[in-house]
């Protein structure tokens, strides 16, 4: 069968096999609601953590960069969302209610954002069915158009509402923005090292990225946190009625329903803007450095350039996950981005096959589920409230177990192919 | 067609200096445009280090490259590469886990689909790009002879034929100077004539500058004009065939003393 | 002017600095000859600390055949090792030796956890010595088993780079967690008599401190000396500059690789021992963990493959960590990390690659 058919057939065995289990074990939960939801409450963790192998596998599946401190990234993003609004906040909501300019300007920077967004995604989608190129711009431009009014408008109405979702969202722009930032940083300082010394280099970053927001608590509150950050998804899903509806029909709480469809969303635009790079000649060309970077060269193509590209969209992507994550916890501390997450991605991403978009998926339903189950066989205290830098020595053994025996025995992980692309060369 | 004639690649005092030990030592060269120059020597002549040199792997100790009347002696390899300077290996080193055609594909600049933005941004263009590209490496492909392989992963070729699609790689690029490190370095001796032949062909038919590294002295007194001959870090003589070959110089340096 | 609060830091970090050098050295060495920057390195260490704490609680139990037995056992096996490793495969007495000491290794535990159950209750100064003795014994038997498991199957498939940073990430997570399901997660303490501390001009120095200093000074006194006379170091040094030359030269790269592991177990283990000591003979879980970032700070300051390196890397970043404040001892570390591949990414000794 061919490799592409028998990838998707993998990732749906997987979810199957997975989902069900868990259910099974809340079958016998008494609460009926509860279950439906603990099941939703998985679907975002995993949703989360195939945000952050997804990002790692652009660094390392295409770049080949051992990047050991992919959680800064996620923290970076987090910490910057939070921040900006636990700052700003009392600035930008009278700026919206008094109608100043530079409100205006923010609410047009975040609503082009959106419509971006949606164009490149409807772009795949158009080229493929409108015959002619004009054509299909045209569909996906009107489209990208739509969601830039929408946002504009959903964002504009005077009144705490609309001028909260302008800072919230501006947020989420700020802390993407800074991830990435960082991203180039380190890229610019460490992309020309060895992948091991890059690995070490990173795996310093993140534990002094650890320390500032420890101890810098004028800015980031320390070892406390930001305890009341806003949730978007939350506050939009309790007050939209066809979302309760919805929610009491399948018996679970919107809020749940609201965050693990927001999860997942993400992760499906993330996996159609990877794959879109990824098979398009951008994709090729770093292919090709990873394999021989002198090759490419004398081809004319800058190595640098690439590896940074790659280094950036992996950090954006962790920035957007930690963004989740706060939004899901509603709060932030320095404790939730320690660097057990880094090596759980990279367990998630060895498992399914580095480099394989599907895999990472694969790997972190795989691997949570496998969390999550053992959790409810065993009572030894294996999670607290999806708390997903919390681990206990159990799991952190499997991780380790799982890392050693891919290497050893499928170095190409689940899904991943022999020849593509494999950790070994 | 650009002066067939004009100087295309030059090199000023080159020189190299690994620690103590002088790889190249004053090398001053001029290349004339649509020539097929072969450079020889004996073994640690320095022809692999200025080889490297003009391709931009290596950065001089002292001297200048000019391409085209431009100082490109600063400029990385890949620099050089966009400004039209092409190069083949040694030892191939085709792509081995892409198919021969997108290794073909892979090789032009400016493509549309390889910036970040393209494909996400500028599908329906990069896919129209995309097929046009295609078809040119199909074309090579029929050039070369290799239109049969175009789907088998480059690492399933035998090493002639991985020679092969390395020059049609270069030659995607439209290069107006290919620089070729050993050639016919382990080749059987129809497929490294049927390999000169393109050359000479491409030569003529294209105008592109040709700077061969090669040991195969037959084939290079056979085939290149002029020839220039290097030892101990210097160029010793050039000028064609039967000058070098009568050169006392050239046979001492061969046969005599230590390079 | 306030000298003393100037120099403390100084004598601090040099203690500090001298038993990063110590694991240093080890790891340069298994960076330079095997390739493989090893993030185990750090738990090693742990390994090693705990496993002196759990000789040490059966021997403040009052067992006194099994300690007695197991030094003997290692002193044997040891001497027998030394000698007689130049087989890929290791021959029946020592298999036989080494399974015996893992034995006696569980049988230990076992006892322990008999005597009281759930309580960890540590060692005195008289038997830390005997007790350190068998924890570098045991961690070395664990080094050598991985070799045999993990690394060489690895190195003989031809493994990456990029595979054996993710198989040493995969058995760091193993090794720290065992660990801590073994002896729980709550700190353990060596039971000592307090600490004392003199007064030089204004500067502390613990006892323990001066033990520090001065053991790791005769230990690397050792190393150099074993480095520079004896034909197993000599062959070290060779396989660490340049490894094909030293294969054609007749040397047995397997049979070193294993002395290597040795060597750099034991210093580590000591070091581990040393550092619970120097932190108020506590030990934690991730004491190990927390330290690798200096560890190859150093060890990159010195230059991969130079143990002489490693020991200059070891004090120069143990002086920073402590000079600098407190809060921020690791991002001292990273800086010097940082500053070393970028400016010089050969070290201090090494040679340009």
């Amino acid at each position: 069968m061919r490799r592409g058919v028998r990838e998707w057939l993998v990732l749906a065995g997987t979810l199957v096999v997975v989902f069900g289990g868990l259910s099974l074990f809340g079958l016998m939960s008494p609460d009926h609601a509860l279950r439906g939801t603990y099941l939703l409450g998985v679907a975002m963790t995993v949703a989360i953590y195939a945000l952050l192998a997804l990002g790692l596998s652009v660094e390392m599946g295409y770049a080949g960069l051992l990047n050991f401190g992919h959680v800064a990234f996620m923290g970076l993003g987090a910490y910057g969302a939070a921040v900006f609004v636990l700052k700003q906040r009392d600035a930008v909501v009278p700026a919206l209610q008094g109608a100043q300019p530079w409100a205006f300007a923010v609410i047009a920077l975040i609503a082009l954002c959106l419509g971006f967004l949606v164009y490149a995604l409807a772009l795949q989608v158009a080229q493929r069915f409108a015959k002619r190129r004009r054509v299909a711009i045209g569909i996906a431009a009107a489209l990208g158009l739509a969601a830039a009014i929408y946002a504009g408008a959903t964002m504009y109405p005077l009144g705490p509402r609309g001028a909260l979702n302008a800072t919230v969202f501006l947020g989420v722009l700020i802390g993407i923005a800074a991830s990435t930032l960082a991203g180039l940083v380190v890229g610019l300082a460490g992309l020309r090292l060895r992948e091991d010394y890059l690995a070490i280099a990173t795996l310093g970053f993140s534990q002094v990225v650890f320390l500032l927001t420890l101890n810098e608590a004028d800015i980031t509150n320390g070892s406390q946190g930001i305890q009341s950050v806003p949730r978007p998804i939350f506050d939009w899903a309790t007050h939209t009625q066809w979302m309760k509806d919805l929610a009491k029909h399948w018996n679970v709480l919107p809020t749940g329903l609201a965050n693990a469809a927001m999860g997942i969303l993400c992760v499906a635009i993330a996996f159609v803007l990877l794959e879109t790079l990824a098979r398009a000649p951008w994709g090729r060309v770093l292919k090709a450095i990873r394999e021989d970077e002198d090759v490419a060269a004398s081809l004319g193509k800058n190595a640098l350039l690439y590896k940074l590209q790659a280094l950036m969209i992996g950090s954006a992507l962790a920035a957007v996950a930690g963004i989740l994550f706060i939004w899901n916890v509603a709060s932030v501390v320095p404790e939730d981005f320690l660097a057990i997450v880094t090596f759980y991605s990279f367990a998630i991403l060895v498992l399914g096959g580095v480099g394989n978009h599907k895999g990472a998926i694969v790997g972190a339903i795989l691997i949570w589920g496998i969390f999550e189950l053992a959790g409810n066989l065993t009572s030894l205290p294996f999670f607290t409230q999806h708390h997903i830098a919390f681990a206990g020595p159990p799991q952190a053994i499997l991780v380790g177990l799982v890392l050693i025996l891919v290497v050893m025995l499928r170095p190409q992980g689940l899904v991943g192919s022999k020849e593509e692309m494999s950790l070994g060369k | 067609m650009a002066n067939e004639g004009d100087i295309i690649l030059e090199t000023v005092d080159l020189r190299k200096q690994f620690g103590g030990l002088k790889a190249v030592d004053g090398v001053t060269l001029k290349v004339r445009r649509g020539t097929l120059t072969g450079i020889i020597g004996p073994n640690g002549a320095g022809k692999t280090t200025y080889f490297n040199l003009l391709a931009g792997a290596y950065r001089p100790t002292s001297g200048k490259v000019l391409f085209e009347g431009q100082d490109v002696t600063r400029l990385a390899a890949w620099r050089r590469a966009r400004r039209g300077i092409a190069r083949t290996f040694q030892l191939t080193r085709a792509l081995s886990r892409m198919t021969v055609r997108e290794n073909l594909m892979l090789a032009p600049d400016g493509q549309v689909g390889e910036r970040v933005w393209g494909p996400l941004f500028a599908a329906p263009q990069v896919r129209h790009e995309e097929e046009a590209l295609r078809r040119k490496a199909d074309e090579m492909l029929s050039l070369f002879e290799l239109t049969r392989l175009a789907d088998s992963y480059a690492g399933s070729l035998s090493g002639g034929q991985k020679k092969l699609l390395e020059l049609a790689r270069a030659l995607m690029r439209e290069p107006r100077l290919v620089l070729m490190d050993e050639p016919m370095a382990g080749v059987n001796p129809t497929l490294a004539r049927k390999l000169l032949d393109k050359v000479e062909a491409l030569r003529r038919e294209r105008g592109i500058t040709f700077v061969l590294v090669e040991h195969n002295l037959e084939a290079v007194f056979e085939r290149c004009h002029p020839i220039v001959v290097m030892a101990t870090g210097r160029k010793l003589i050039e000028g064609d065939a039967a000058t070098v070959r009568a050169h006392p110089d050239v046979i001492e340096a061969y046969l005599g003393g230590a390079a | 002017m306030d000298l003393s609060a100037w120099l403390q830091p100084v004598a601090n970090g040099l203690v500090f600095g001298a038993i990063l050098a110590l694991c240093a050295i080890g790891l340069t060495l298994i960076y330079g000859i095997l390739n493989l920057s090893t993030f185990a390195h750090g738990d090693t260490l742990t390994f090693g600390a705990y496993m002196a704490f759990l000789f040490g609680t059966s021997l403040y139990l009052g067992a006194r055949i099994v300690p007695l037995a197991l030094g003997v056992a290692i002193v044997i096996g040891l001497a027998v090792l030394a000698d007689r490793l130049w087989t890929r495969k290791l021959a029946r007495l020592e298999r036989w030796v080494l399974a015996g000491f893992a034995l006696a290794l569980a049988l230990d535990a076992a006892y322990v956890q008999w005597r009281q159950p759930g309580a960890w209750l540590g060692t005195t100064d008289r038997v830390l010595v005997l007790a350190t003795l068998l924890g570098i014994a045991a961690t070395v038997l664990l080094s050598v088993l991985l070799e045999l498991a993990l690394w060489r199957p690895l190195r003989r498939r031809g493994a990456t780079v990029l595979s054996l940073v993710i198989a040493s990430l995969g058995l760091s997570l193993i090794l720290r967690n065992a660990i801590q399901m073994a002896f729980g997660g709550d700190q353990v303490s060596l039971q000592r008599t307090v600490d004392a501390s003199r007064s030089y001009l204004g500067v502390y120095v613990s006892n323990a401190q001066w033990l520090t200093l001065a053991l790791a000074a005769l230990v690397i006194l050792g190393v150099h000396l074993f480095m520079s006379r004896t034909r197993t170091g000599k062959a070290m040094r060779a396989l660490a500059d340049n490894r094909d030359l030293a294969r054609v030269c007749g040397i047995d790269v397997n049979r070193v690789v294993v002395h290597v592991w040795v060597l750099a177990a034991a210093l580590v283990a000591l070091a581990g021992v040393l550092l619970c000591l120097n932190q108020n003979n506590s030990l934690r879980t991730d004491m190990g963990f927390n330290v690798i970032i200096p560890i190859f700070a150093a060890v990159l300051l010195g230059g991969i493959g130079s143990p002489y390196g490693a020991m200059v890397g070891g004090l120069v970043v143990g002086l920073a960590m402590r000079i600098g404040p407190a809060k921020y001892d690791i991002a001292w570390a990273f800086l010097v990390l940082v500053a070393v591949l970028i400016l010089r990414p050969q070290g201090i000794l090494g040679r340009k690659a």
